[in-house]
């Protein structure tokens, strides 16, 4: 039996007596049962190993696709977005408004749902067009502000405020044909610079926007 | 001019092995198991554990291949890998269980019965002399007087330093002289 590395030096060999008897004393040799288990350890092993590289390969390619998708999308959303729309004549989803009627001092408060009214003793109600300035949205929140708010609208039609002899501002309904109110005190004479060019917007409403070119009242 | 073949190192039948080559990883056992069987046998006393002990090494060369740096010689690693699993069945008491019970079983017996007769005792002997030493000296004189490594081989198969190593197999052959010599007193056995 050689060392496997022949370097350095030996030890001292035993005296031959001892040695003889130690080897006196000698081993099986190893059963051909672990060559046979180590064989099929080693099959395993390898078709373990194939099979693996098969799935990476899978999921490899799962990844890849994945992952060109999601780039994909994110291109997509960093696209720029199409600029907004334009206000338009904002509908309201439940009945179509109708004109207040004439009894609008003797009203309480505004009405939610979609209320029948006569027939218009005022102007019919102009479209709301979009507000000068930069376009923006309306916000409704809920289903039925918008509702509220035109009939509220309605309801502020055809109303004037007084002041009272106590000093308490109060509404009062418009005679019929009776011109379009002002506040008191609002400027009568020749609109301010800033407002000029609301003179050219006519029969709008609310008529307190409007620039009195006449004089006051 | 040198017909010969040249000879396949440890390292590519390990590489060949690697890749799928079946016959590389056998061939390799077939170079190695001897020695790491036999240093497994004497070591535990056993040959059911010397089976265990030889189909774990070559295994855990199976699986991990990498773990084999090419530093030091295929056997050496090997033999130190079988010297770990040896010293773990050790702290689980391997020692009393396979000395005490299993009778030796010898290749090669003698012509005669007994012949073989005395040299079953004189094994049986010696293998109670070499078991009761301290598996630190135990393994140092397997390798030394069985299997004939130098002691830098030595040194490197128990991770210990060469200085070492000559003390340990000192102590270690001074223990087994002093066993045997004590056989050969009560005429148990004799020498030669």
């Amino acid at each position: 039996m050689k060392s496997d590395i022949a370097r350095g030096p030996r030890p001292e060999p035993e005296p031959e007596a001892l040695r003889s008897m130690l080897r006196s004393w000698r081993a099986p040799a190893p059963s051909a049962g672990i060559e046979q288990e180590l064989r099929q350890a080693f099959r395993g092993l390898h078709r373990q190993r194939r099979a693996s590289t098969a799935r990476r390969a899978v999921w490899l390619s799962l990844a890849a696709a994945l992952g060109i998708a999601a780039l994909s999308r994110l291109w997509l959303g960093v696209q720029p977005a199409p600029p907004p729309e334009q206000e338009g004549p904002i509908t309201i989803a439940s009945a179509r408004p109708s004109l207040p009627s004439t009894g609008a001092s003797e009203r309480t408060g505004p009405s939610l749902a979609g209320t029948e009214a006569p027939a218009p003793r005022v102007p019919p109600a102009p479209s709301r067009q979009a507000p000068r300035g930069p376009a923006r949205r309306d916000v409704i929140t809920e289903p039925g502000q918008a509702e509220l708010l035109a009939e509220l609208a309605r309801s502020l039609r055809g109303v004037r405020q007084v002041q009272a002899a106590d000093g308490v501002p109060r509404a009062e309904a418009l005679p019929p044909g009776a011109a379009e109110a002002t506040l008191q005190g609002a400027r009568t004479g020749e609109p301010p610079e800033y407002r000029g060019d609301w003179v050219a917007v006519t029969d709008e409403w609310p008529p307190i926007h409007r620039a009195d070119t006449e004089g006051g009242r | 001019m040198d017909g010969q073949p040249r000879a396949v190192t440890d390292r590519e039948l390990l590489e060949r092995a690697d890749r799928g080559d079946e016959e590389a990883f056998v061939l390799i056992y077939e170079r190695h198991r001897d020695r790491v069987h036999r240093f497994a046998y004497r070591m535990t006393g056993s040959a059911e554990l010397a089976r265990d002990v030889t189909h774990t090494c070559f295994a855990s060369l199976l699986e991990a291949p990498r773990r084999y740096d090419g530093r030091a010689g295929l056997a050496t690693y090997l033999c130190a890998a079988a010297r770990n699993q040896c010293l773990r069945h050790a702290s689980r008491g391997w020692r009393e269980r396979a000395l005490g019970l299993q009778a030796d079983q010898q290749a090669g017996r003698g012509p005669s019965p007994l012949e073989a007769l005395l040299e079953d005792e004189r094994a049986r002997v010696v293998r109670e002399a070499v078991g009761a030493l301290a598996p630190l000296h135990r393994e140092v004189l397997i390798l030394a007087d069985y299997e004939e490594l130098d002691l830098v081989t030595i040194a490197s198969v128990v991770d210990a330093t060469v200085g070492a190593v000559k003390v340990r197999l000192h102590r270690a052959r001074r223990k087994l002289r002093a066993a045997l010599e004590t056989h050969v007193k009560r005429g148990a056995v004799s020498v030669g």
